[in-house]
């Protein structure tokens, strides 16, 4: 990608206007540094996208292209975009211009460089391997402290470092973010760089990939493989399309249960964003069903935070599995049944049989929904009995 | 107070004249308690034409009792005070100034800093009292100006029921009984009143120390030579240096140009021969290295260097107003200047331990360990102003963690029932050039005013508490919210700890059980939170037995890698990163406690606007099973965090 108005700085530091189509077309496929080239590329459709980067401004969109190509014989479908290398708050940095490649889900995956360009640090020094090593690093951790850092706060061009009583300062040559999370003496690099990645580009390269699909696409392909960032990729689609018909909603419910607690969290948002309680109860206690510990808490918390009307064969259907949970589990959806003032024989069955629980937080808790409740003679019986031996306990 | 009892000076020879307290006419001093306010008229002398009587003039005198003594009402004494009130000794708070808080005050405005940034970039903020009074700032004080912080600082300790202030009063005296404080000699300027303060245990809070003084402790003032204590900063030999006090300005954009003439008093500052450090990078808040120190007795010297500095300041602002070097100065004009000048550094009395150099750079471990300090080595230039060529401070070293404070340098070596804290404890000068940091300071005064109480209930000296009540006094520390780094909290009347059943509704992070680990941040690396996905949220402990219960108390998030604290300018970008200007957004705002009681829950406690990181419930005693915490809201963040949560029977 290039901003249309690409302005940048040469190696001798002069400003030079060129078009993105250019860029695309002067790149030779030499090996500049060990493991990067520019490759040519001939088949890319070419996208225009306004984004923010907050190297450039912190309000104002810019306008950039990336290049969308389609999966061939020996690639999956790739994204590329030929970025600054710098945006450089001290104007005094040397602007090169890079290629960066993200997959379809927007993961950022490389970098390749012109022939003769390298990345430099503070003072004109080169990019050893080990901070190119380390810059790959800072790219792929999405989580890095330059995400939440503007570039006004970078570097502090001012006295000395130390936190003085009044002034607190820190030297012009240190970064305000860890160590850990920049090459030293290019910082600058690594904040435009970790934004160009991991920036507002990626929102905008998945949503021209999901485009391209259809919903069928998005469950056979996306949903059913066996990556979670597909998966991901697949339910944020199929929810923001409201895609619920039956097929689908089985699909996602099937994956749901294979899947883990990081790939509920994605998949509630689906399930809670249907507008029909039905659909909805049905899919929570289909993957309640199958759910471990934290799976299971998700669910309950979803529907105790919703209440959405309907829910009694939901509750039903839990009741019927109360045996097997452990006691938050237990404690958490009687809470539940008792804000809806759900009960049913079911229940009842169920929760006088963990009167017997060799958990006793559970018997206790089994105990005190039951008094509650309009019991029979029999069940009364087994009240009292249980409290008879456990009155200290109560 | 009886004859037979004496006054010390400093020297133990007769008081001289340059001690005089504020306001008072004494004649006479030879270190007679009655001579102090005696006058010189005869028994008509005051026509009172209300009554129509003519009566002497009076001689204003009361005694009064209290459990605990404390002088000076920086944040140190603030600390100190509220907790030895809290933990239910009759306490009273004396301060010779109109209005609470030392240099942190209106008067003063020096920033109320802390461990605001470790050499890792983060701050490491004090919790207890100097918290919840800097959340309380927050809250209700805006607008970020300082004489409502006078006045929120004054609401916080008036409301204490076991607490007395006294404003306008100087402590000039002690009354001995051997090694023992018996009453301190105090002399209110506005009601010409002489009080005497009778009390169990005493503690000097006031930077200077007259009153520690006058009972005879020990003490020095100036530079230990680098044998004494082995410190690699401090000069070859021992010498007099005392860093210097300042006076402080605030400058204000009135949007149109302002001119500036200075007063005679004004002395030409030489800017463009300073040294670099010596920064005039804003016109809103100056200028700390206006300073000025003595080498051998600063409060001797004390009014002739108030008159200094105000000349230096106001030259300062000559040179920036007019030396033409600060065009953009053009629309400021000076909106607050001090009159009164800040103390770094005077008498530093002399306890069981004297915290130095390599106890601090080398986290010496205390097994008496009451806070903790973090504050680089921020020693300033010997000269101060006289010196503007040398660096203003030489920050010899930053601190990559805490280091702690021990408790065997908060009482005094010689007098048996006499503490103190903050700038005037047991510490080296270089000690001191970290320790003298505010929350810091705060943290001292908070172990000492709670060992009071320590010493009242047992009438133990603080010495004794050091050597058998020492995991007492960190108990109850901690359970007051003071975190005491490698200490871990193990009360054992904390029913928490034997809770059945620990789980919040969701986890984000951190383990659920976390919340009775005993240690209430997250530090070494270590999570010791839960942290719930969402915000509402519940936290509950059950028990296989029933408890009785009256106080469950949590520990909340209030993000204490952030600072809090009230400066005089906006942040900047840079500073907005470990700073933040509004009651910070992670802390609980509403909440509430059921208790489960015969298998329904019952509300026992809410708190609708709450404002503190350590929340307390109190209720009747109940028989209960399980409590249930209602996390509702917090002051802007999505998820929330609890630190600690306890319970107890009483
Ligand atoms: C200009 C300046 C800048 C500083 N910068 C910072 C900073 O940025 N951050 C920071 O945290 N610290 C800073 N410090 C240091 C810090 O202000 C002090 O070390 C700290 O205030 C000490 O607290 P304290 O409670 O021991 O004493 P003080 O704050 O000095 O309070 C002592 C109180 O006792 C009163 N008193 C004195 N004698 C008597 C008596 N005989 N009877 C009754 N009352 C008495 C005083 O009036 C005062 O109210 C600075 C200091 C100065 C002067």
């Amino acid at each position: 990608m290039l901003k249309i108005r690409n302005i940048f700085k040469t190696k001798n530091k002069v400003n030079v206007t060129i078009s993105s189509v250019s860029v695309l077309f002067f790149v030779l496929p030499v090996l500049v540094w060990m493991l990067f080239s520019f490759v040519p590329v001939t088949n890319g459709i070419q996208h225009k996208v306004a984004i923010i980067h907050p190297a450039i401004d912190k309000k104002k969109p810019i306008e950039c292209i990336v290049v969308e190509v389609p999966a061939d014989s020996i690639h999956k479908k790739y994204f590329y975009s030929d970025v600054d290398s710098v945006v450089c708050g001290e104007d005094i940095c040397e602007v090169i211009i890079l290629r960066m490649f993200w997959d379809e889900f927007g993961q950022y995956q490389r970098i390749e460089f012109k022939e003769g360009d390298e990345l430099e640090k503070a003072e004109g020094k080169r990019f050893t391997k080990k901070d190119y090593q380390k810059l790959e690093e800072i790219l792929r951790n999405k989580k890095s402290q330059l995400k939440d850092v503007f570039k006004e706060e970078l570097v502090i061009g001012d006295v000395i470092e130390h936190g003085s009583e009044d002034v607190d300062a820190i030297s012009g040559a240190t970064s305000t973010v860890n160590e850990s999370e920049t090459v030293v003496g290019a910082v600058w690099t690594c904040f435009t760089l970790w934004h160009w990645a991991n920036g507002e580009l990626v929102s905008s390269i998945r949503n021209i990939n999901a485009k391209g699909i259809s919903n069928q696409k998005m469950i056979a392909v996306y949903l059913k493989s066996d990556t979670l960032k597909a998966k991901e990729f697949a339910l944020e689609y199929l929810s923001k399309r409201r895609v619920y018909d039956s097929i689908t909603v089985n699909a996602v419910v099937e994956e749901l249960k294979k899947g883990d607690y990081n790939l509920l969290r994605t998949g509630l948002d689906y399930i809670e964003n249907t507008t029909d309680n039905t659909k909805y109860y049905q899919m929570i206690s289909r993957v309640f069903d199958k759910g471990d510990y934290q799976k299971r808490v998700a669910c309950l918390n979803s529907v105790s935070s919703l209440g959405r009307e309907g829910s009694t064969n939901f509750f039903t259907q839990l009741s019927t599995q109360i045996s097997t949970f452990n006691y938050q589990e237990v404690e958490m959806f009687l809470s539940i049944a008792q804000q809806n003032n759900y009960s049913s024989s079911v229940l009842k069955q169920e929760l006088i049989q963990l009167l017997k629980s060799e958990n006793f937080l559970i018997a206790r808790r089994a105990y005190w929904f039951l008094s509650n409740q309009e019991n029979t003679k029999k069940e009364k019986r087994k009240l009292k009995s249980f409290h008879k031996k456990y009155k200290e306990r109560l | 107070m009886k004859r037979r009892n004496f006054i010390r000076n400093v020297a133990g020879v007769a008081v001289a004249s340059s001690i005089l307290p504020l306001a008072a006419s004494c004649k006479s001093l030879d270190g007679v308690a009655e001579e102090i306010n005696k006058g010189n008229g005869d028994d008509e002398q005051w026509h009172q034409l209300g009554t129509g009587k003519k009566v002497p003039n009076p001689n204003r005198k009361k005694t009064v009792t209290y459990d605990v003594v404390v002088v000076g009402a920086g944040i140190a004494g603030i600390s100190a005070a509220v907790a030895s009130a809290r933990n239910g000794a009759k306490t009273v708070l004396v301060n010779d100034r109109p209005v609470l808080g030392g240099n942190a005050s209106s008067e003063i405005r020096v920033t109320l800093n802390g461990v605001n940034r470790l050499s890792t970039g983060l701050a490491e903020r004090e919790t207890g009292i100097v918290e919840e009074m800097l959340l309380e700032n927050r809250l209700y004080n805006p607008q970020e100006s300082y004489p409502v912080w006078d006045h929120i600082v004054y609401d916080y300790v008036v409301r204490e029921p076991n607490l007395t202030v006294m404003l306008n009063t100087q402590a000039i005296g002690a009354e001995m009984d051997g090694t023992k404080i018996v009453s301190t000699r105090c002399w209110q300027l506005t009601t010409e009143t002489e009080f005497t303060l009778k009390a169990d245990v005493f503690i000097d809070c006031s930077g200077d120390g007259l009153m520690a003084a006058k009972a005879g402790a020990l003490y020095r003032t100036g530079r230990e030579g680098k044998a004494e204590f082995n410190e690699s900063y401090a000069p070859d030999k021992a010498d007099g240096w005392q860093m210097g006090a300042s006076i402080l300005l605030q400058g204000r954009d009135y949007g149109k140009p302002m001119p500036y003439t200075p007063p005679t008093f004004a002395i030409k500052y030489d800017g463009d021969n300073a040294h670099h450090e010596r920064k005039i990078n804003n016109f809103l808040d100056g200028y700390w290295w206006v300073e000025l120190g003595s080498n051998h007795d600063i409060i001797d010297v004390q009014e002739d260097n108030r008159h200094d500095l105000m000349g230096y300041l106001h030259g300062v602002w000559d040179y920036i107003k007019n030396s033409g070097k600060f065009p953009e100065s053009e629309n400021y004009a000076l909106d607050w200047v001090g009159s009164l000048p800040g103390r770094r550094e005077s008498r530093r009395f002399i306890g069981d331990h004297i915290l130095s150099e390599t106890d601090l750079t080398k986290h010496r471990h205390f097994e008496d360990a009451i806070g903790y300090g973090g504050w680089s080595l921020d020693e300033h230039n010997p000269g101060g102003i006289l010196d503007i060529k040398e660096r203003p401070s030489f920050f010899h070293e930053k601190f990559k963690t805490v280091y702690q404070v021990p408790f065997s340098s908060l009482y005094s070596k010689n007098i048996s029932n006499l503490m103190f804290a903050g700038r005037n404890a047991s510490l080296t000068h270089i000690a001191l050039s970290s320790t003298r940091i505010q929350g810091t300071c705060a943290l001292m005064g908070q172990a000492v005013g709670t060992a009071a109480t320590i010493c009242v209930n047992k009438g133990i000296t603080p010495r004794e508490v050091k050597n058998k009540h020492i995991k007492q006094l960190q108990e109850m520390l901690m359970r007051d919210d003071v975190y005491i780094p490698k200490v871990v909290a193990k009360d054992s009347k904390d029913l928490a700890k034997k809770a059945s059943a620990i789980f919040g509704s969701s986890t984000k992070s951190g383990d659920a059980k976390n919340v009775i680990n005993g240690i209430s941040r997250d530090i070494d690396g270590e999570i010791n939170h839960w942290q719930s996905e969402s915000v509402p949220a519940t936290f509950q402990m059950e028990w296989n037995n029933p408890i009785k219960l009256s106080k469950v108390e949590i520990k909340c998030d209030t993000n204490l890698h952030k600072n809090i604290t009230m400066r005089k300018q906006p942040l900047s970008e840079f500073l907005k990163k470990s700073f933040i200007t509004t009651v910070p957004p992670e802390l609980l705002k509403v909440l509430d406690l059921e208790v489960r009681i015969n298998g329904s829950w019952v509300k026992v406690g809410e708190k609708d606007r709450n404002i503190a990181r350590l929340i307390k419930f109190n209720f009747d005693q109940v028989k209960t099973t399980a409590i249930r915490i209602n996390l509702k809201e917090t002051y802007g963040h999505s998820t929330v965090k609890l630190f600690e949560v306890r319970a107890y029977e009483v």
